[in-house]
C-alpha cells in the first residue's frame, strides 16, 4: 500500500534522513519507534507531502507521491494525525469534524454516517459537539484529532504521537480505539516513543535512530529484542 | 412563540429605523456621513475575510478602495464607460490585484506580509499621484459620471442611501452564504492551522488568495460606489491612514463575525464627527476611546452581545495573551 523507498532529507545543511526505506502493506499496523529527534516526525511529513525529499521515491497504492503536495494526497487516501493534535482552536468539535472531510464532501453533502461512526469510537466527542476545540482536554483534543483524519475516509493513517502528553489511562483508550479503527479496515503507520504500547498493537515495526532504519521485525520479536528492551522498554 | 413575536418586532422596528436614516438627518452633510459609512460597511465586510475568517493582516484595502475608485472614474471620465459596466470591472480590477498580494501570503505571515501590504498601498498611493497622464495626478479626477437607472438618475443624498443600502444588504448576504460554505470553514481552517487545514485536504494556495481577491472585490466594488456618488476622487484618500481606519473598524466591530465589521464601520464614521464639539482635542479623545475599547472589549463590540460567548471568550484569551499561540513552525 506504501512503499517509502530510500528517502533522504534535508533542513538547511543537516542531514535528517539518511537513506529511509519502508513500507505498510494493506491492513496492517506499522510502527516506527525512537527516541526524540531520531527523524519519526520527519519520515510522517515526508510521506504525507508536508517535507520536500532531497532524494528518494514515495509511492502510495502504486502511485508515485513524491511531489504531490498534503492537500491532494487526503483526497487518494492518506490522513495525517500531526504531531501535538493540532485541532482548529477557534473551532467547534463539530466544525473540525467538517473540515475533515473536505477532500471527498461535495457541496452540503451528508455527513451523519461519518459522524455517527465517531461518535460511537469518541462517545465524548459527540457530548461536547458544540463546545470550541480549545476548551478539551488533552486527551479529548487527541480524539478529536484522530476523529478529523477519520473524516477524511483514509486507507491509509498517519499517527505521530497520540500518545503524547496524555496520562496512562487515556493513552490506553486511544490506543483500543486505533485497534478498533484498524478492525474497520484503516491501515496505519503509527510514530510512536512509547515503545511498549506501540509494538502491543502493531504487526509489525520499525526502530530509527539519528535519521536511519536500523531494525525491522514483527512487532512481538522486537519486543524480546534484547536491544529494543534495552533502549525503548525500560530494560 | 412570544420570543418569535419579539424577534420580529425587533427586526421590524431595526429595518424602520434604517430605512427612516435620511429622513431623520439633520442636514445633507450627515445624510453624505451616513452615505459613507455604508460604502466603508462594504469595504469591512471584504476586510473580514481576510483578517476575520483566513487570518492575514492587510494594511492594503485603501488601495482596493482606490484602484476600484479610479477605475469606475477613469473609465466613466475617459472613455465614456457606463457606470453599470464600470462597477464590475472595479471589483475585478482589485481582486486582480489582490491576487498580486496574495501571492507573497503563502511564503510570508503575520508582521512580514503586513509590511507587504503597507509597501503595496504606498506604491498605489504614489502612482496615483504621479503617473499624471493616466491618473490625472494629484489633482485628482473630476465630474465622474452619476448613476442613472433606466431613465432615472440619482441625485439626492436620500435616494443615494437607498441605493447604496441596496449593496451593503447584498454584501452581507454574499458574507453569510460564504461563511456558511465549504470555502468559509476552509477560511477558517487556514486562520486557525494552516499545517492542519492542509493535512484536512484544504488547497492553502487557492484559499489565501481567493481570501485577498475576494477583499479586494468587495474594496473595488465601494470604490467604484464612491467615486459615482462623490463625483470627484483624490489620490490623498486613499492613503495608508484609511488602511487603518479600515482594520480599526473590523478590529472593533468584531473581526471574524458577520456584524462586526458593519457595527465597526458605522461607529467609526460618525463618533468622530459626533466628537468634533471638543474641537482640536477630538482625534485625541477619539484615540483614547479605540484604545479603552481594545483593552477592555478585545473581542469585539458585537461578542459582547454574542448569545453563545465562547468565540468571544477564545478570541480575549488569544488576543491577551491567555493562550500559547499554536506553532508555526512545525
Amino acid at each position: 500500500m506504501l512503499k517509502v523507498s530510500n528517502i533522504e532529507v534535508y533542513y538547511g545543511k543537516i542531514r535528517a534522513l539518511n537513506s529511509v526505506s519502508l513500507s505498510v502493506k494493506q491492513g496492517e499496523i506499522v510502527t516506527l519507534i525512537g527516541a526524540n529527534g531520531a527523524g519519526k516526525t520527519t519520515v510522517l511529513r515526508s510521506i504525507s507531502g508536508l517535507q520536500r525529499l532531497e532524494k528518494g521515491k514515495i509511492e502510495f497504492l502504486g502511485k508515485d507521491v513524491s511531489i504531490v503536495p498534503a492537500e491532494n494526497l487526503v483526497g487518494m487516501g492518506l490522513a495525517h494525525v500531526p504531531e501535538g493534535r493540532r485541532v482548529f482552536p477557534g473551532l467547534t468539535v463539530y466544525e473540525n469534524l467538517e473540515i475533515g472531510a473536505t477532500s471527498w464532501r461535495k457541496g452540503k453533502a451528508c455527513l451523519s454516517g461519518d459522524l455517527e461512526n465517531i461518535y460511537e469510537l469518541f462517545p465524548r466527542l459527540k457530548e461536547r459537539s458544540k463546545q470550541l476545540a480549545w476548551s478539551l482536554s488533552g486527551g479529548e483534543q487527541q480524539m478529536l484529532a484522530i476523529g478529523r483524519a477519520l473524516m477524511a475516509r483514509p486507507k491509509l493513517l498517519l499517527l505521530d504521537e497520540p500518545s503524547l502528553g496524555l496520562s496512562p489511562v487515556l493513552v490506553e483508550q486511544v490506543f483500543e480505539v486505533l485497534h478498533k479503527i484498524n478492525g474497520q479496515g484503516v491501515t496505519m503507520l503509527l510514530v510512536e516513543q512509547n515503545a511498549f504500547m506501540a509494538l502491543d498493537i502493531a504487526h509489525r515495526g520499525y526502530v530509527i535512530e539519528n535519521g536511519r532504519i536500523v531494525l525491522t521485525d514483527t512487532a512481538s520479536a522486537l519486543s524480546n529484542d534484547s536491544k529494543v528492551k534495552e533502549a525503548y522498554l525500560g530494560g | 412563540m412570544n420570543k418569535k413575536v419579539l424577534r420580529y418586532l425587533v427586526f421590524i422596528l431595526l429595518a424602520a429605523v434604517i430605512l427612516s436614516i435620511p429622513g431623520v438627518m439633520p442636514n445633507n452633510y450627515y445624510r453624505g456621513l451616513a452615505n459613507l459609512s455604508l460604502i466603508y460597511v462594504i469595504v469591512a465586510l471584504g476586510l473580514n475575510f481576510i483578517y476575520g475568517y483566513t487570518g492575514y493582516i492587510s494594511f492594503a484595502q485603501a488601495a482596493f478602495f482606490g484602484i476600484g475608485a479610479y477605475t469606475t472614474a477613469l473609465l466613466g471620465v475617459d472613455h465614456h464607460i457606463s457606470f453599470w459596466l464600470a462597477l464590475p470591472l472595479s471589483g475585478i480590477m482589485a481582486s486582480l490585484f489582490g491576487v498580486l498580494i496574495g501571492i507573497p501570503s503563502l511564503k510570508l505571515t503575520g508582521h512580514y506580509l503586513a509590511m507587504a501590504t503597507i509597501g503595496f498601498g504606498i506604491i498605489v498611493q504614489m502612482l496615483m499621484q504621479n503617473w499624471t497622464s493616466f491618473t490625472h495626478g494629484a489633482t485628482g479626477v473630476g465630474n465622474i459620471p452619476g448613476i442613472s437607472l433606466g431613465g432615472f438618475t440619482i441625485s439626492s443624498a436620500s435616494q443615494y442611501y437607498y441605493f447604496l443600502l441596496f449593496f451593503v444588504v447584498l454584501s452581507i448576504l454574499v458574507t453569510w452564504s460564504i461563511e456558511h460554505s465549504n470555502l468559509g470553514r476552509s477560511f477558517k481552517a487556514v486562520r486557525e492551522d494552516e499545517i492542519a487545514a492542509a493535512t484536512s485536504g484544504i488547497n492553502l494556495t487557492f484559499t489565501k488568495v481567493f481570501s485577498f481577491a475576494l477583499s479586494a472585490f468587495f474594496a473595488g466594488i465601494a470604490g467604484g460606489l464612491y467615486a459615482s456618488m462623490s463625483a470627484y476622487i483624490s489620490p490623498d484618500t486613499f492613503s495608508f491612514d484609511q488602511s487603518i481606519v479600515f482594520f480599526t473598524m473590523v478590529l472593533i466591530g468584531g473581526a471574524g463575525t458577520m456584524l462586526g465589521p458593519v457595527i465597526g464601520a458605522i461607529l467609526l464614521t460618525f463618533v468622530p464627527e459626533l466628537l468634533r464639539f471638543m474641537k482640536e482635542y477630538y482625534m485625541a479623545l477619539f484615540g483614547i476611546g479605540i484604545v479603552l475599547i481594545m483593552i477592555f472589549i478585545p473581542q469585539g463590540i458585537v461578542n459582547v452581545f454574542a448569545k453563545d460567548g465562547q468565540f468571544a471568550e477564545w478570541i480575549t484569551a488569544k488576543r491577551t495573551a491567555r493562550v500559547e499561540s499554536p506553532q508555526k513552525d512545525l
